[in-house]
């Protein structure tokens, strides 16, 4: 039970982002907080049934935001700024909460309603959490979303320079809506019910992010929607029409959700089709397979009447299973059967009636005028599946963790135990599990109309044998974990497989017809010659196809190649057109870029672009020595503009004064920690190297570890994984005048050893090729990582989410009290080539693309088009601060992005880079002493740079010329500070 | 009808046209090109500047690492890689010539397919059997036994890397030379053995040395001049193995690592040239002297 209490614990703390507990700042430890217990919707609606507390008979109140309790009566906005709402609104935002009394007659079960428009227009949601006497009922009242419509700004697709559809933007519809609160995970298929006691109840609603203004609420008695037949009944007498319309999905709809998106569909089978070029044919897929997100498609009746539907899908989902649809009209569903409807897998194209079991097609009653027909992905069906996989998850993970505690870190096969005398009962414990998932195996083969079984219920499968296997040698568990809960194809890895895979409820829909019996809907799919026709005249025009490929811009355009993929740069030029071009009048054109090694051909052949975006930190550098790049400095504003960004993200983009490139992008080395197993270790986050050593003997009894950028490198450890160290202990990488490496210093040397050390005597791993494997399966529980692991971690690994955290790279502590975090953090950046046509004009863009509007919005509209896994990781810091990540997560990077210190370059870095590599090799392998093996690679270090400094004439005939001044953060910080001075003259 | 006689006949050039074609562009030019460059300064970006000789000194007086370390590994690799391969691939041709017709075909593609794989592709497939951590497979395997007890770090630690590039690379190194081989065997008139046998042979390793290898020349040669070439020219698989170039402390560093280090890292490409000329001089020395050994001498 104490376990139990942990999880709610932490999935309480982490789900609801801006809870004050989330915050690890300042405290190195995590104390226990208060307790949080509610349990799940699903637990309490079962312990309702059983004590037979049921719905309230007919009942419906509403509460005018003029009788709500509200600390601040500003927020009370007068009628004439309702937005058109006739009363009184409430201006709802800033973790505000309003609370509502209502008297009810009878004890009960009742949904809430609210009226509400939303305000904030970025992709934050709006969520807000509800509390009725003072408690949360259950776990899902704690967030509760207000969707927002969206539809595309027009209902025309516009053409990209290679005649192809191109996304159209999106735009939020201002409207009053009403929502009855319901399950954030949309899991549940009806809205979630609060128990009322006879007489007062008050209510509260607290705002936890977004803006909207909160119009009446309601409190009613559940409603039940009407069965076929009484839906049919109640339309006795309209009669069935003879009618056929046609609607091509990818136009004219709204939806809830703004990344519901049109694809194009190389197939001819769907309409339109081009061979030629992307048309965008179909929408949904991969985008609309959220439960909870609907699109609704406005059509028009000319006859009232009854009338079929049928939707033209491809409902290939990976897994194979079976895919669940609301069907939506105006809004509602008609009635009991039609939530969900049932889309079975299909390699093909397939025109989908809407019928009953029987075969037999639903009728649904359509007046005449304008209607929306929509349809709301539903993962209800599943939802008992999930429920029961997490809840036998959980239970799996305390009982690893249990053994692990008895058996340490121990790998000896040939060690017995006999564990049931530890844990009585662990056999029934797994073969109940295995039960309970077969339960809901069968269930989940009822839901699929197809024969073979999907890879989920494979998956869920394997598990429940695995269980079984086990369960009857339960002695052999210790040595079996990897069965159990460690590894690839362990049972849990299995589940939390599923978990990821079966409540998505992916279809691609091409068009929908309204229709009536006689007449008949068109083929599905394409036929046979079509389709050859279709593919040999692809073929052939593909020799001719130039997507985005680099090629000679006109002379007024400014050329730019771009190192991302295709939707980046599609969105790029989009936003450049829209607003860069007719604000300057100078014309752009962006191009992919294959691979950033054609810039230094592109150059040495003079066939550069003006500008290149998205390439890595060191290009500019080697572009740059050797003269093909502008120097940014010499621009009167760069330095104002500079203040935007980490002063240490310049350090590799600079030689002396003068500045090659600027940051695009920014990387970010944190601690990540898994919240579950450190509490149930009882250790706290470290925040200093020392606390690190201290944790560890603690995390390896248990066989865990932490895990450092050293391991996750591969035999060459770059400076990502060395240089924080040498820089931590305070310690430096080049000498005076740049022309010697200092890693010879004390105080390098210290830091050097202590990196050794954590190999040697502290026992980190030495490689991990895969720290997030690790960190999900718990076998390294906690670790510095980057930007790649956390976009892992938040996408791509449900099973823990809410259970992890991240806080600051751990440092070393100075006299002072303060922690050195030194850590890199290189992205991505842009520059200007010599051969630009107009540096002013590349200036120009380069201001405009790296500004904060400008990222903020591309941040956005990458997310809101193509989902929330699309981060941006802007190096704008202010643009940074706008981005729609948790708050929380954002203030942990921007304190590490403090202590960012990317290494500056001088010409023979690589050998730093190469030779710090080689002496933690040669301490760790060859078991050298620290100073000798730095004394080693000090004297071939120092022979590189010369070498390398003749190359580029700072050195002649063994003697210094000029000297090479290495950049340093106090340098870029005086930008800010000269300008002030100017501004004073 | 007849054609006057001092006009010339072009016909045999339109013949030959393909081929000279081809090797010039592809073989000559840029053979040419990179001894050109091999006297030059050549940053990749700013135009190159003719330095005489001074890359070539460079590179036998100065370049310590050259001297060290990647030397000795190329010719420890080639040394092991170039004939242990060769001999590996005659003795596994010999042996699959004395299977049954079916059986050979399969065995010796099973034999042959790993060298189609290019090696940087399979290199994927070892980095994780060689994986450091406990969940590489030979790692795993070794801790389960007890053989070890905790896990060896294959591809990092300079003493495994080298011994593992020479395993991966003759693993691989059943190419052409196989196949060739393997057909030269197959070739041998039959009648020459009994002939042998009666001439006095009275075992199957005289039977060897002194007929089967004799009337094979022509496919051990060539068999020989594509290991040396072969091997000097492998180079990527350390670095797949090890991750990046360089490898660490240089223990698995080929020639072709060094010239790719300067070339593409440091950006001295004319000194990169360099390198490549020498190369192409060492493979032209033991590709004579595989010529000495199996070359018809007529």
């Amino acid at each position: 039970m104490k376990f139990k209490r942990f999880l709610w614990l932490g999935l309480a703390l982490c789900l609801i982002i801006p809870h004050p507990y989330a915050s690890a700042e300042g405290n190195s430890e995590v104390k226990p907080a208060e307790q949080v217990v509610e349990e799940n919707y699903h637990t309490v609606l079962n312990s309702w049934e059983k004590k037979g507390t049921g719905d309230a008979s007919k009942f419906e109140a509403s509460v005018s935001p003029s009788d709500f309790k509200i600390k601040d009566k500003k927020n009370l906005l007068s009628e004439s700024e309702s937005k058109g709402y006739n009363d009184r609104v409430f201006y709802w935002h800033n973790r505000d909460s309003v609370s509502y009394e209502v008297n009810v007659e009878e004890a009960g079960l009742y949904e809430l309603a609210f009226d509400y428009y939303p305000l904030s227009n970025e992709v934050v949601p709006i969520e807000g959490a509800i509390q009725v006497n003072g408690n949360y009922p259950f776990y899902e009242s704690r967030r509760i979303v207000f969707p927002a419509d969206w539809k595309n700004e027009k209902n025309t697709f516009e053409k990209d320079r290679f005649k192809n559809d191109m996304i159209p933007k999106q735009k939020r519809i201002e409207r009053w809506n009403t929502l009855t609160a319901e399950d954030a995970s949309q899991l549940q298929s009806e809205p979630l019910r609060y128990e009322l006691k006879k007489g007062r109840n008050t209510i509260q609603l607290t705002n936890l992010s977004g803006e909207m203004l909160l119009g009446k609420a309601y409190v009613k008695s559940p409603s039940k929607l009407p069965s076929y037949k009484d839906y049919v009944k109640k339309h006795e007498n309209a009669k069935m029409v003879d009618e056929l319309i046609t609607r091509e999905a990818e136009k004219d709809y709204e939806k809830n959700s703004s990344y519901i998106r049109p694809f194009a569909a190389n197939d001819s089978s769907a309409i339109p089709s081009s061979p030629k070029n992307l048309l965008l044919n179909t929408l949904g897929s991969e985008s609309w397979k959220d439960s909870g997100q609907t699109v609704n498609w406005n059509v028009n009746v000319k006859k009232a009447g009854l009338y079929k539907i049928t939707f033209k899908v491809l409902q290939n989902k990976e897994t194979g299973g079976p895919v669940f649809r609301k069907l939506l009209i105006d809004g509602k569903v008609p009635f009991q059967e039609a939530s969900p409807v049932t889309f079975p897998f299909n390699k093909n194209w397939d025109n989908v009636t809407l019928e009953d079991e029987d075969g037999k097609a639903y009728l649904f009653y359509l007046s005449k005028g304008s209607h929306q027909i929509g349809l709301e992905a539903d993962a209800a069906p599943v939802e008992p599946v999930l429920h029961t996989t997490n809840k036998v998850m959980r239970e799996m993970e305390e009982l690893t963790l249990e053994i692990r505690k008895l058996t340490g870190n121990q790998t000896d096969i040939s060690r017995g135990w006999k564990i049931s005398e530890y844990i009585p009962g662990i056999d029934k414990k797994l073969a109940g599990w295995a039960d309970e998932l077969e339960k809901e195996l069968n269930y989940l083969r009822t839901l699929d109309k197809t024969k073979e079984d999907s890879k989920d219920m494979v998956s869920l499968e394997m598990a429940v044998q695995k269980l079984r296997a086990l369960s009857k040698k339960p002695n052999e568990i210790p040595s079996r974990l990897t069965e159990l809960s460690e590894g690839s194809s362990s049972a849990a890895q299995l589940l939390g497989n599923m978990l990821v895979t079966l409540p998505e409820q992916p279809l691609t829909v091409d068009r929908f017809y309204v229709h009536g019996d006689e007449k008949e809907v068109p083929d599905a799919e394409a036929g046979f010659w079509e389709k050859l026709i279709d593919s040999i005249q692809r073929f052939f025009l593909s020799f001719f196809s130039e997507n985005y490929s680099a090629s000679e811009a006109k002379e007024d355009t400014l050329e730019v190649w771009v190192n991302r993929p295709r939707q980046y740069v599609e969105l790029l030029q989009n936003l450049s057109d829209q607003n860069f071009t007719p604000k300057t009048g100078i014309k752009v054109k962006f191009s992919i870029m294959p691979e950033e090694q054609k810039l230094i051909l592109a150059s040495a052949s003079n066939k550069q672009p003006d500008i290149a975006l998205g390439i890595s930190s060191w290009l500019p550098y080697e572009l740059s020595i050797r003269g093909a790049a502008v120097d940014l400095h010499q621009f009167e504003d760069f330095e104002k503009f500079s203040k935007q960004f980490s002063p240490g993200a310049f350090l590799p983009l600079m030689i002396g004064n003068s500045v090659y490139a600027m940051p695009e992008t920014q990387d970010f080395f944190v601690q990540f920690y898994r919240k579950d197993i450190l509490q149930a270790l009882g250790l706290p986050v470290p925040d200093t190297w020392d606390d690190v050593k201290s944790i560890l003997p603690e995390l390896q009894r248990f066989g865990m570890n932490y895990y450092t950028h050293i391991a996750g490198a591969t035999g060459f450890k770059p400076f990502q994984a060395t240089a924080p160290f040498v820089y931590q202990f305070d310690g430096d990488l080049y000498g005076k005048d740049g022309m010697k490496t200092a890693i010879g210093t004390e105080e390098s040397l210290k830091g050097i050893q202590f990196m050794a050390e954590l190999n040697t005597i502290y026992s980190m791993p030495l490689q991990v090729p895969n720290f997030y494997n690790h960190f999900r399966y718990s076998t390294l529980p906690i670790g510095t990582a980057n930007f790649t692991t956390y976009t892992q971690l938040t996408a791509a690994a449900p099973e823990i989410a809410g259970w992890w955290d991240i806080a600051p790279h751990p440092g070393v502590k100075k006299e002072d009290g303060t922690v050195e975090r030194w850590a890199t953090g290189s992205g991505q950046s842009a520059m200007i080539f010599k051969g630009t046509k107009s540096k002013e004009d590349s200036w120009e863009l380069l201001k405009w693309w790296l500004s904060e509007d400008t990222q903020t919005e591309f941040a956005t509209n990458l997310q809101m088009l193509y989902g929330p896994e699309y981060m941006w990781n802007t190096s704008n810091l202010e643009a940074f601060k706008n981005l729609p990540w948790p708050e929380q997560h954002k203030k942990t990077i921007l304190k590490q992005w403090e202590y960012l210190y990317e290494v500056p370059k001088n010409p023979g870095s690589y050998m730093i880079e190469r030779e710090l590599s080689n002496i933690w090799n040669r301490i760790v392998f060859d078991g050298v002493n620290p100073r000798s093996a730095v004394d080693d690679s000090v004297v071939a270090i120092d022979r590189e740079i010369k070498r390398k400094m003749e190359e580029f004439g700072y050195v002649k005939d063994g003697k210094m010329v000029k000297p090479y001044p290495i950049p340093t953060i106090e340098q870029v910080k005086s930008w800010a500070g000269d300008e002030n001075e100017k501004e004073t003259k | 009808m007849k054609k006057k006689p001092n006009k010339r006949d072009y016909s045999p050039w339109m013949f030959l046209a393909p081929y000279i074609i081809f090797f010039t562009t592809f073989i000559i030019i840029p053979v040419a090109a990179a001894i050109l460059l091999s006297f030059t300064y050549f940053n990749a970006i700013e135009t190159p500047s003719f330095i005489g000789l001074s890359n070539y000194v460079g590179l036998i007086t100065q370049d310590e690492v050259f001297m060290q370390k990647i030397l000795p590994n190329t010719l420890t690799f080639a040394l092991i890689v170039g004939p242990g391969g060769y001999i590996l691939s005659f003795i596994l041709a010999w042996a699959l010539a004395q299977v049954p017709k079916r059986m050979r075909t399969v065995l010796a593609l099973v034999i042959y397919s790993p060298s189609m794989t290019a090696g940087v592709a399979m290199a994927v497939v070892w980095t994780i059997i060689f994986s450091g951590d406990e969940t590489g497979y030979l790692n795993s395997l070794l801790l389960t036994m007890g053989v070890l007890l905790e896990p060896i770090q294959w591809l990092q630690s300079p003493e495994y890397l080298m011994k593992i590039m020479i395993f991966v690379t003759l693993w691989g190194s059943m190419g052409v030379g196989f196949l060739a081989m393997l057909s030269g065997v197959l070739n041998i008139n039959t009648e020459i053995y009994e002939a042998g046998y009666i001439d006095g042979i009275n075992n199957r390793f005289q039977e060897i040395i002194y007929i089967t290898i004799p009337s094979m020349k022509p496919q051990m040669l060539f068999g020989a001049v594509m290991a040396v070439v072969g091997t000097f020219q492998a180079g990527a698989i350390g670095v797949a193995l090890s991750g990046a170039n360089p490898t660490p402390q240089y223990a698995g560093q080929l020639m072709v690592n060094h010239l790719e280090d300067y070339g593409f890292i440091r950006y001295e490409m004319g000194y990169a040239a360099a390198i490549s000329v020498v190369l192409l001089i060492v493979v032209y020395l033991f590709s004579k002297v595989a010529w000495r050994l199996f070359g018809e001498k007529d």
